[in-house]
This record gives structure tokens, sequence and C-alpha cells, in this order.
């Protein structure tokens, strides 16, 4: 680093100072998407802002700010200064992790701040393998060189805990490439792969399947997923207060006919398939009644279509029966009315039921073997949201390496200690010297510890 | 009757008395009056944690279990915790009651704060689907573990400023500032806080960001409350790094921790209160 003369544009790129620009800006130009709405249509900005304003809103991207050239730019700058800075200290890093400390001058190391003096009563050999076994014993490995007056050993913990620092600096640049490799956009616009990373959503009505899903980037286009998902079921299942307590929905993969998997997902649990995920994003009322069977024992759901003129016979798995609505009568009641249904059920086993069942309200079948849950309802249809991100793990395995790297960077330290072992008028005498990079006070206490110790050992 | 409401009362009283203990001190240097300080700080804390324990409890009573982090009424509880709490371990790290003075009253107007504002939600209520998740409370958690060491960075930074102005004007030692640190003591502190904060507060943003892509499939979305923590990093990452270049001395640090802090205050309150996203929920 000393020696070679700096290319002014390198330095620059590599200097803290730009770094301290970099950041100023982002920080503060971030501000501006949180004050100005973003992605709202053009006329969001007119009216809540004035033409005026929505002219420079417009000119300068901020309405859709941080995905805007000047923004990237700015991320870009960032990365590269990091990049640069790094490659720029890291070969000094080495140097310094891999040093040699047994050419240090023992003259010098005397001079340091931290040191203890203990004097031996045994001959110089001796004391250097007293010395030696002493700091073996307190787990520091040393490493020793003749010198012109004695024998200096070495040990040292942590040396690669300097390396903490770049670790973090590497997890960012590994989280903005995990960003990259996971962004729609890049896929679509550069390579020319929109199935390769994609954010879209599907509506898909109860019973129904799909092979393709909408993209939100191009609200026109659809995406072919290369495999079928169908909604077996959706439910909503609600808090005494009236409060959403869970979305569920049963979802089916298909590949061509066959069946792969079955699952059902909540809002925080997706489903993961051939690199897509399932979210639970909404729902939608499909205003068109359906009947549900559930098995209360095996949780097992079967929907059928709402047919008041024939007998429906139905099948699930190994399940199955036949069910006829036999009457429908109108209902007042305070809320608007309703309406209440007659129905005749069987599954495979024992005689029919028969029983009467309010729209929106379960009933509860005992048949011999099983016991079911009938209901009729609206027909809903689940919005997933669907996305294939293949840099996230990516930016997961940046996320960790971030946090190791702080954790080294902040709370661990390098620590050197050296023993030099020579004679003073006649007597062995051992100074030890020590050093630490950061958190010098307990460091101290531990290199006392340590000094003290072998002194009251061996004297 | 004894419940958490009950207990966060009392618990507010005596952060009150605390930190009259503690400016009791920072007046009349009156060593006594430090140890109470601490003292009672430690007995609010003590209380407080029964409170939370015992809303945790009385969640599960109410059918709806969940950890006392859910809403705003509960993470400031949650901040004036963390900040006691790390105030205290502060104190008995490093010995400089005098801090306390300008630490203490954080806990005690946040809690005094949560009492008096009628607006906010006290009650405990059922979680919304995209809200039940273990993320989220490591989410909470690591944040708020930030937040309190950046409230004390902050004080800190004002202390620093303080004791500089003694300094500069030739205060006397005799004087109520000259009983501050010294610069040099209070910077390395500044330091300290500041990384330990910096720390937890990249868990908090990973951890929600995991949250995030778990509930809806994006790590990063850019919306009001990501984005105030991601300045809010920028900020710390600014002003870990400032130390590395000359010219930028105590001072600059000392206000750029209190910067730090006003970032954090704006990404807790501002934007709930300010602005539209996907945390609203906290305004509720
Ligand atoms: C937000 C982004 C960044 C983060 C989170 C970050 C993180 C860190 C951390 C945690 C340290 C150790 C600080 C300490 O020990 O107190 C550090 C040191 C450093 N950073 Fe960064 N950094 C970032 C961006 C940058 C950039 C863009 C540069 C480009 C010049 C840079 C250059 C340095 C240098 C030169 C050091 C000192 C290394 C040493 O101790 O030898 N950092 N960084």
């Amino acid at each position: 680093m000393a020696a070679k003369a700096k290319n002014p544009v390198w330095a620059f790129l590599a200097s803290v100072h730009l770094a301290l620009l970099l950041l100023g800006l982002l920080a503060s130009t971030s501000i501006i998407g949180t004050i100005i709405q973003q992605n709202k249509p053009a006329e969001h900005y007119v009216q809540t802002w004035g033409p005026a304003k929505a002219k420079i809103i417009q000119s300068l991207n901020l309405a859709d700010m941080y995905n805007s050239g000047w923004f990237l730019c700015l991320l870009g700058a960032f990365s590269l200064n990091l990049a640069i800075c790094s490659i720029d200290r890291l070969p000094g890093v080495v140097r310094v992790v891999r040093m040699d400390n047994l050419t240090r001058d023992p003259e010098q190391l005397l001079k340091m701040k931290l040191q203890h003096q203990v004097q031996v009563n045994d001959s110089h050999e001796a004391v250097s393998k007293l010395a030696t076994a002493w700091l073996t014993r307190k787990g520091w490995k040393a490493a020793s060189r003749n010198k012109e007056n004695g024998l200096l050993l070495f040990a040292q913990k942590g040396a690669w805990t300097r390396y903490g620092v770049y670790a973090v600096h590497i997890s960012i640049l590994t989280i903005l490439l995990g960003a990259i490799i996971g962004s729609p956009t890049v896929a679509e616009k550069i390579l020319h792969n929109p199935q390769f990373a994609f954010k879209g959503g599907v509506l898909l009505p109860e019973q129904r399947s799909t092979n393709r899903i909408f993209s939100y980037d191009e609200e026109e286009h659809s995406l072919p997923l290369g495999f079928t998902v169908r909604c077996n079921f959706f439910d909503i299942d609600f808090y005494d207060n009236g409060m959403p307590k869970e979305f569920v929905s049963g979802l089916t993969i298909l590949e061509g006919d066959k069946e792969i998997l079955t699952k059902e997902i909540e809002v925080n649990k997706p489903l993961k398939y051939k690199g897509v995920t399932f979210y639970q994003s909404s729902y939608n009322d499909m205003r068109k009644p359906v009947i549900r069977l559930k098995n209360v024992s095996t949780g097992q759901r079967t929907l059928l279509p709402f047919n008041s003129e024939a007998t429906t016979a139905w099948q699930n798995g190994a399940e199955q029966g036949m069910l006829r609505i036999q009457d429908i009568r109108e209902i007042p009641s305070a809320n608007g009315g309703g309406a209440e249904f007659d129905i005749w059920f069987m599954d495979s086993q024992g005689p029919p039921s028969t029983f009467t069942v309010r729209y929106n309200t379960p009933v509860l079948v005992e048949r011999p073997t099983a016991k079911y849950e009938v209901k009729i309802s609206s027909q809903y249809a689940t919005g997933l949201q669907v996305s294939k991100d293949p840099g996230v793990w990516w930016v997961y395995s940046g996320c960790a390496l971030m946090l190791l790297g702080l954790y080294t960077a902040f709370f661990m330290s390098h620590r050197k200690i050296w023993a030099y072992v020579h004679e003073e008028n006649g007597q062995a005498k051992v100074a030890f010297i020590g050093q630490a990079n950061k958190n010098s006070l307990g460091f101290a206490k531990t290199f006392a510890r340590l000094t003290e110790g072998f002194g009251k050992e061996h004297t | 009757m004894m419940n958490s409401s009950y207990l966060f009362g009392i618990t507010t009283i005596v952060y009150l008395l605390a930190s009259v203990s503690y400016i009791a001190f920072f007046v009349f240097r009156n060593k006594t009056a430090a140890r109470a300080g601490l003292g009672l700080a430690i007995f609010a804390i003590l209380i407080q944690t029964t409170g939370l324990g015992l809303r945790w409890h009385e969640s599960y009573q109410l059918g709806i279990g969940h950890a006392p982090l859910t809403n705003m009424y509960e993470s400031l509880v949650f901040f004036a915790w963390c900040a006691a709490i790390f105030y205290v371990l502060l104190e008995i790290k490093f010995k400089l009651p005098i801090i306390g003075a300008f630490v203490m009253p954080i806990p005690f107007l946040t809690l005094a704060y949560t009492s008096l504002d009628k607006d906010l939600g006290k009650e405990i209520s059922p979680l919304i689907p995209a809200l039940q998740s273990n993320w989220l409370i490591a989410h909470v958690i690591t944040c708020f573990i930030g937040y309190g060491a950046f409230a004390v960075a902050a004080g800190l930074g004002i202390i620093y400023l303080l004791r500089q102005l003694a300094d500069t004007r030739k205060f006397s030692q005799e004087s109520l500032l000259g009983n501050l640190p010294d610069l040099r003591t209070l910077d390395d502190l500044i330091h300290k806080t500041i990384i330990f904060g910096f720390m937890w507060l990249s868990a908090g943003i990973i951890t929600g960001a995991v949250w995030a892509n778990e509930a809806w499939g994006t790590y990063w979305s850019w919306d009001p409350k990501e984005t105030w923590s991601i300045i809010t990093w920028f900020i710390y990452a600014l002003t870990l790094h400032a130390r590395f270049t000359r010219g930028w001395n105590g001072s600059r640090i000392a206000w750029l921790s209190v910067l730090g802090f006003i970032s954090v205050f704006f990404t807790y309150f501002g934007v709930n209160y300010l602005l539209a996203g996907l945390h609203s929920y906290g305004a509720s």
C-alpha cells in the first residue's frame, strides 16, 4: 500500500470520504420516496402536488424513485466504492494477519505499553521451556526464535478477526448481487427470460386450476408456470370479535394430470415448488353458492356444485356418497333474510341422513363411520401472490455473513503476546509484552492474569 | 386490581423517582442519590418485567396468546424496558451514574406518554394473519434493543455537547457541567453504544426482511417504514466510518448520534402518523 504511488482516480474511488458522501446522499435522497407516494397513477401527483411540481416529479422519476436511473447509479457508485476500497485494503490486512511477529526487535517491543516482567532463579534455557509450557497451557501456542541476547516467544489469537470488516463489506455486495439476480426487470430486459425471476399473482376460484400467472410488471402479460396449480378450497377463520384470524387455501400442484403435492397455505406459510412460491394474499367472493363437505375427523374437504334439480354424486379419494337438495325456503330475518335448505345426504356407510342447513351456517352430520360438516356458502377465489426469486439465497447468505462479520468486527479482537526471555545481571528474566487491536482494557486484564500467574508459579 | 397496566403505572413512577435521584446526583454530587437512582432503576425494571410477563399471560387468558410486542403501545413499553436495561448495564460496566440524569428520563417519558395518549390502543387485541409469525417477534425484539441503545447514545451525545460547551467556555470545575465525564470517555462510550445498536438494528432489518418474504414474497419493497429504517442504518454506518477520517472529531460524532436517534424516532413515529405504508398496524 505504501510504496506504490496511487492513481488519483483509484484513490478517490477507494476513499472513505467518498463513502461518507455516498452514505449521506443515499440517506437523504431516500427520504424523498417516503414523502412522495410511490407508483401512483400520474393524476395522483398533479392532484397532490400541483402541475408544476408534478412535472419535476415526473422528470426526475420520483414517482418510482428507488428504480430510477439516478438512484440505481447512486447504489452502483456505492457498490463500486465498497468493492474498490476493500480490494485496495485487503492486501495490507493479509500482510498484517500473516506477519512474522518474531522478526520484531526485542528492544522495540520493550517500549510498548502493556508489559510485565518476571525474574526467575533458573537457567535461561529452563526458563524458556517454562514460559513456552505456561503459554501453551493457557491456550497460547507459542513459536520461538533466538535473538542476539535471548529467546523471543510469540503467540496470537484471533488474527482472522481482522477480516471481519471485509466480511461485512462483501456481505453488502452479496445482498445487492442477490437483488439483481432476483430482479424481474433484469430477467425481462437483460436476460430476455421473464420466467427466470418474476413477481405476479393469480386469482384462482375454488376447484379451478391454472398453469399461467400474471406478472405485476406487465399486467397484460401472462407467464407460464411450467406446471399446474389447483385451488381445492379457500377458507377464512374469524376471531370471536369478527376480526379475520386466518386465511387458508388448499392447493395442489400437478404435473400434467399427476398430483405431485397438496398443501394448505396460510399467510406466513407459503407453498414452494420448483423455485416458485405461492403466498396467500387476498380472496374474492364469487357470489355463487357451493356446497362444502368437511370430514371432521380426517379434515378432508369436498366442494360440490350447487344443483337444486338433481342428485349430485361425490367422491374424494376413498370417500364417496350422494347429496340432494330437496327443498329451498326463503327465511326473513333482521339483516336482510337468507335461505334454508333441506338436504338428503349419504356416504358409503349406512342409511341416508336428512337435515336442514341455513345459508352460511355449518351443520354437523353424524354418520356411522364419520362426521361431516356441511355448509352452503358462496364460492371463493383465492388471491395468490406468486413469485420466483432465484436471488433470495444470495440475499439470505449475505445477511448471515453480515451478522457474523459485524459480530467479528465489533466484538472480537486480534491479540498478541510476546515473551522475551533474556539474562540480566546473571538472572533469567521474562518480559511479557501484549497488544490487542480492540478492547484494550479487556485484554489488559487477561494479560495481567496470564503474566502474574506465571510470576506466582515460578518465583 | 393487579394487572399489567397497573404494574406499568407503578413502573412509570419508579422511573420518575430514579430520574430524580440521578438528577439530584448530577446537581448535588451526592453519592447516595446515585446509588438510590440505580436501585430504583433496577426495581422499576423488575416491576416492568413482571408487567410484561403478566400481559403475555393475560393474552393467553383471552385465548389469543401472543408476545406483548404487536402494537404501538406494547412496543413503546418494550422500548422503555430495553433503554432502561441497556442503561443499567452501561452503568454497572462503566460506573458513570451522571449519565443516568440524561438517560433515565427516556424510559420515564416514554411510559408517561403511553399513559397520557388516549388514542393509543392499549387493549390486547388478536393478531391479523400477517402478524402471526415468529419472525415478527424476532424483528420487534432486535429492532427495539437497537433503538434502546441508540436512545442511550443520543443521551450520551447531548452530554458530550454540553461538556464541550463547558470546556470551551472554561466553566469552572465547580459548575454543574464540570461534573460531566470527560470528552474522551464520552466519545468512547458513544462509539461503543452505537456499535452495539448497529449490530441489533442490522439484525432487526434482516429479520424484518425475512418476515416480509415469508408473508408477502418480497423481502424489500421500499415502503416508508423500511426506507426509514435503512436511512437510519445509513446514518449510523456513516457515523462509524466518520471515525476513520480525520477532521471528524468527537462533536460531529455526538451530533450524528443525535441525528441518528431523530431518524429512529421518525422511523418509529413519523412513519405511523405522517406517512402511509404497510406497517401502519402500529398506528391503530
Ligand atoms: C452501509 C454500508 C457499510 C457498512 C455497513 C460498513 C460496515 C463497516 C464496519 C462495521 C466497519 C468496522 C467499523 C469499526 O470497527 O468500528 C467498517 C470499517 C470500514 N469500512 Fe465500511 N461499511 C460500509 C460501507 C463502506 C464503504 C462504502 C466504504 C468505502 C470506502 C467503507 C470503508 C471502510 C473502511 C476503510 C473501514 C475500516 C477498515 C479497517 O478497520 O481497517 N465502508 N465498515
